[in-house]
This record gives C-alpha cells, structure tokens and sequence, in this order.
C-alpha cells in the first residue's frame, strides 16, 4: 500500500500532471489572498472562500485520487479492490495528508484574513466554507466506501450530490451575475454611453467594478467544472493557461487600479481617484477634520457632509500648486488647509494626543513642527 | 477450498441475480459455468471475488468465510483483502487505470502483490505477443482479445491459488486460444491451481473440465462432475448437452 502511494502511480501522475496541478492549486489561493486584499464586502469574501474550497477540493480530488488517470475515486476503490488493497488504509492515508496540508492552507487563508483586519466572524466562515467542502467530501467517500458492495438508494445518491452540488450552483449564479453586470458595464462604458464618473454615482454598479476579480472568478469556476467534464480531452491544460492568464491579469488589474489611487487638492476642491474612478469633493463641504494614530502611522482625514472620510496621509497626494518635494512641505501644507477649513466652520479633532506625539518621533524637526501646530489648532 | 453457500444476489430491491446457489471446488479442478446470456454467470463469478456483495448466503475459501449477505466493516475488508492475494480474478474491465499504458499499470499494480512473477508476466507478453502494446498502449486503446491476455497474464504471473475467469476464450482467434488451454493445463499440473471460469466457447476446453455447473435465470440448475452431469444428461458431450437445448 506504501508502495502504491510513494511509487508507481503516483510519480507517473505527478511527473505528467504536477505542474498544471499546481498552477491551479497555487493560483487559487494566490487568487482567494488577492481576493481578500482587494475586497472589503463581506459577502464577496465568504463567497471567495467558498470558492477557494471548491477549487481546492478539485484539485485535491485530482492530485490525491488519481483523477487523472482516468478515475474517480469510486473506481480507484474498485480497482484497489480488484486487487485485494484495503481501502481503508489507503484512504485513510490519503485523507491525513489531505485535513493537514488543507489545516495549513486555511490556517494560511485565515491569517491573511487576520493581518489585512478582516473582522473575526467573516474570518471564520471563510475558513469554514474553505475547509467545508473538503469534510462534505470526505464524508461522502467514507459513505461509499462503507457502502462500495451495496445499494446506494435514489435518494442518498441525491443528498449526497446536493450537499456539495447545491453550494456550487448558488455561487455560480450568485458570480455569473456579478460577472454580467461588470461585462454591461465595461461595454457602457467602451462605447462612450456612460462615463466612469456617472458609475460611480450608482453605488450597485460601482461596487461590481471595484471589485473586477469577482468575473474572473467565476470564469475560474466554470473552466474548472468544463475541466471536470472534459478531461479526457486534455482541455485542462488549456483551462490551467487560461487561469494562469487570468491571475497574472488580475494581480496586474489590481496593481495597476491600487495606482490609480490617489488625491488631488486645489483651491476650491478635493479629487479623490479610487480604482481609476475619480469624484471630485468640494472644501466647503468638509465638517471635520481628525489627526491620530493607526498602527503607530500618524493619520489625516477630513471628513465631509454625508459622513464620508477622506484619508490625506498613506495615499499618493498631490496638489495643482505643488508644495515641493518634502514631507515637511507637506505637514506644513496640511497646516495651511487645516487653518483654512477651520476658518470656514470645520470641526477640528486629536485623538489620542499621546499617541500622535509618539508617531512624532520619526519625523523630521521641521515636520514635527508643524504636527505640533496641527494638535495645537485641532485640540 | 471454495465453498459457494445459498449463494444469492440482487440488483436494486426486487431483481433477483443470483439464487440459493450452493457448491464447492476442491484444490486443483476445473469448473465450466455455462448458461445463457443473462444467466448469472458473471454475476456469480464476481460475487464469489468479492467485487459485488450478496444479498443472502456466503463465501468460504479454505474454510474461512470471506463474503456474506451484507457485509461491512473493517474486519469483512481485511479478510477480503487476504483472499485476493489468493485468488484472481479475469474478465471485469475496471482492474487497471484506463489512462495509463499497460506498462505503467503493471509498474503500479504488482506493488500490491509480493509473489508478482515478474519473469512469468514477460514471458506470458512474449506467447501472446503483447510486448509492444504493452509499453505503447492503454488498457480502452486494446482490442477486446488482447485486454482478456492482458488480464491472464497478469493473473498468472500473481501464481494465485485460485482462477476466476469470466469468458476467457472470448474474442481470441483460434491459435491463442489453443496456447491459453496448453497454459490452463501447465498451470493446473505444476502449480495444482483451481479454475472457475465461464464460457461459451465449450469445444476448446471440454477436455480439461472437471465439473459442471449449468446456470439458468440466476440459478445453478445443475452442478457436478463432468461424468455424472453427461451421465445424467445423456449425452457424451459439453457441446452436445449445449446444443441439445441444455435440458
């Protein structure tokens, strides 16, 4: 039985499917990491993390059940069989390998969740719909194992195939419409009938188009179940270039779209790019204005009638009258603005003093100057 | 050696297979199961390997049970399992990987079995010259004559104790059918292994047969050695009592 598991088979499956197993295997959670750094919708993470157990459950039936090969594991059970292997040891090998590497990658999945700040309860159903679909499976394999010599009834064979069947299809549909409205939108906004700045006045719209990795999801998903069908055919080689396109694609999209973020300030208003969508914010509207600490950084913001706040630190700022090239140019900028809006009526804001002084301590004489200024103004 | 008890089996809740089939096959015979299409020959043969479980009745192999109506568990496996070191069985498509040439799923499948003879097994690919297709091809890529070959090869170079074969004569051409009798017979005489196998093609081996076990509509209507049953039938022959309506 070792043998079989370390030798044979199995290096001849490794040696002729380990590459694109991996593409795939790699590139879905490179894809679901991507995912929760670009997200911040709940329902879109759980629904990645749900994906991300889909996907890793297909590869995992592929690399440790020999799917390509030729089987499902049902006939690597009668084949085994056939030749007086226990399936029991085997499988239960297979699924220790299996739970730990799948421990891992979740343990991996969860502490990213944690480290971009990702609230507990979402971290955990990721982790669970990521490790879920992987129980369901074993579930069912010992239950047909168990069952391998009998009768499977109608309606166990249909339970079974719901219990993973059923979450698959509702998050297919739930992506494929996601997916649709992006392509309406895309083409609205090809063919010049609507500008990037009127979607981004429609909050439905706009949340599908910040979050681009959705449709490439489900493009994942689908070339995953046509390579479940289709295997036969090698179209999973083809399936695994495109993916791989596609995550290279994606990780650029996102780059290229974390670039376009930035501010503009000018006299009368602020120009705030989120993504490549630019909204213009005028002076006046701003109601307040708030200096602390966030992880020892020190933090700006003003925020505007309508509760929106606008970070003017830890983004790329620039202004139509350039203030020069130094940070204390800057804070001495900041300075100026914050006299300006208090001047119009903006209520002014230090939180944790102490810890604003402390972050301080990193910045230069000239800058520290001028933040002192700031806390004296703002308290 | 291998006791067949009230043997039965069903396909779904209501079609009966096989029914309250009984026999037993000493050390170093041949048994020819003949029959219709449809009669439960095969059935039969792979409910007494194991691949299918009975709905009633049970397996003995060398007084030990190995099957029984509704087995499970760890232990029924483990015991299973030992019997099929022992014993081989020829005729179901699903013992090899499909998409993997033959070569590479004898590299595989021989790690399950100690006593793999690796010199028999070329030897065996030399006879039935099967050495190419070996290293060139896959199991579905074969014809049906030569994925049969394969599996005696295979099965005999395991030296099992006992030999269940499901139309091994089947869509062979004459002159290997003649060298798989010489090698039923050496394997018989040197290594005294039982056969059960069934067929159609009853001229090639009515010689070497040494029971009989006619089997109509999942049942063995009439099972002993070939004398009696031809005595008991009247006739002098397998073909006859076959062409002869099997009555």
């Amino acid at each position: 039985m070792e043998a079989f598991l370390n030798t044979g088979m199995r290096k001849e499956h490794e040696k002729r499917y380990w590459d694109r197993e991996m593409i795939l295997y790699v590139g879905a959670l490179l894809y679901c990491l991507l995912g929760v750094n670009t997200s911040s919708d709940r329902i879109d993470l759980i629904m990645a993390g749900s994906l991300y157990g889909m996907v890793l459950l297909t590869c995992f039936v592929k690399y440790f059940l020999y799917d390509e090969v030729g089987m499902t594991s049902g006939f690597l059970a009668r084949v085994l069989k056939y030749h007086g292997a226990d399936p029991y040891v085997l499988f239960g090998k297979v699924w220790k390998r299996l739970l730990l590497t799948e421990g891992i990658l979740a343990a991996l999945l969860g502490a990213s969740f944690v480290w971009h700040g990702k609230e507990p309860v979402v971290t955990l159903a990721v982790i669970g719909l990521a490790v879920v679909p992987i129980l369901i499976f074993a579930l069912i394999e010992k239950y047909f194992f168990y069952r391998m010599n009998h009768e499977i009834s109608g309606i166990a064979r249909v339970v079974v195939a719901g219990m993973v069947f059923i979450p698959l299809l509702v998050g297919t549909i739930f992506l494929a419409v996601k997916g649709i409205i992006l392509l309406m939108v895309c083409y609205a906004v090809v063919s010049n009938r609507v500008s990037l700045n009127q979607i981004s006045q429609d909050e439905s719209v706009y949340y599908v188009y910040q979050n681009p990795y959705l449709p490439v999801m489900v493009l994942l998903l689908l070339l995953l179940l046509v390579s479940r069908f289709y295997s036969r055919w090698r179209i999973t080689q083809y399936v695994s270039l495109v993916l791989l396109i596609g995550f290279v694609g994606s990780v650029g999209l996102s780059l290229y779209t974390e670039k376009q973020n930035h501010v503009c300030l000018t006299d009368t208003h602020i120009l705030c790019t989120e993504k490549g969508i630019t909204t213009e914010y005028r002076l006046d509207e701003v109601e307040g204005i708030c200096l602390f600490t966030e992880g020892g950084e020190l933090q700006y913001t003003l925020t505007l009638s309508g509760g929106k706040a606008l970070e003017l630190m830890g983004e790329e700022i620039t202004t139509t009258d350039a203030w020069g090239d130094s940070y204390a140019d800057y804070y001495d900028y900041l300075l100026k603005l914050t006299k300006q809006l208090l001047a119009q009526g903006a209520e002014g804001t230090v939180s944790n003093v102490e810890g604003v002084r402390q972050s301080m301590k990193n910045l230069s004489a000239e800058s520290s100057s001028s933040v002192e200024e700031l806390i004296q103004i703002l308290q | 050696m291998l006791t067949v008890e009230n043997l039965g089996h069903k396909y779904g809740k209501r079609r009966f297979a096989l029914r309250n089939i009984s026999f037993s096959l000493e050390q170093g015979y041949l048994c020819c199961l003949v029959g219709a299409n449809g009669a439960g020959k095969t059935t039969l043969l792979k409910t007494i390997y194991g691949v299918l479980c009975p709905s009633a009745g049970r397996v003995l192999y060398q007084g030990e049970q190995v099957t029984r109506a509704n087995a499970k568990g760890k232990e029924y496996y483990k015991g299973l399992c030992r019997y099929h070191k022992e014993v081989a069985f020829v005729g179901g498509d699903e013992w090899c990987f499909p998409n993997a040439t033959m070569q590479e799923n004898v590299e595989t499948l021989k790690t399950f079995y100690e006593n793999f003879d690796e010199g028999e097994y070329g030897r065996l690919l030399e006879v039935f010259g099967l050495k190419k297709a070996a290293r060139e091809k896959t199991y579905p890529e074969l014809s049906r004559g030569q994925q049969m070959l394969f599996q005696i090869a295979f099965a005999m170079a395991r030296h099992p104790r006992l030999l269940l074969m499901d139309e091994p004569f089947a869509n062979l051409d004459p002159v290997v059918k003649v060298d798989l009798v010489q090698l039923f017979q050496e394997k018989m005489k040197d290594e005294d292994i039982s056969i059960l196998l069934s067929t159609h093609l009853v001229d090639d081996i009515s010689d070497m047969v040494d029971y009989v076990g006619l089997m109509k509509e999942g049942e063995l209507v009439t099972y002993g050695d070939r004398e009696s049953v031809f005595e008991e039938k009247k006739v002098d022959s397998l073909k006859a009592w076959i062409l002869g309506g099997e009555k």
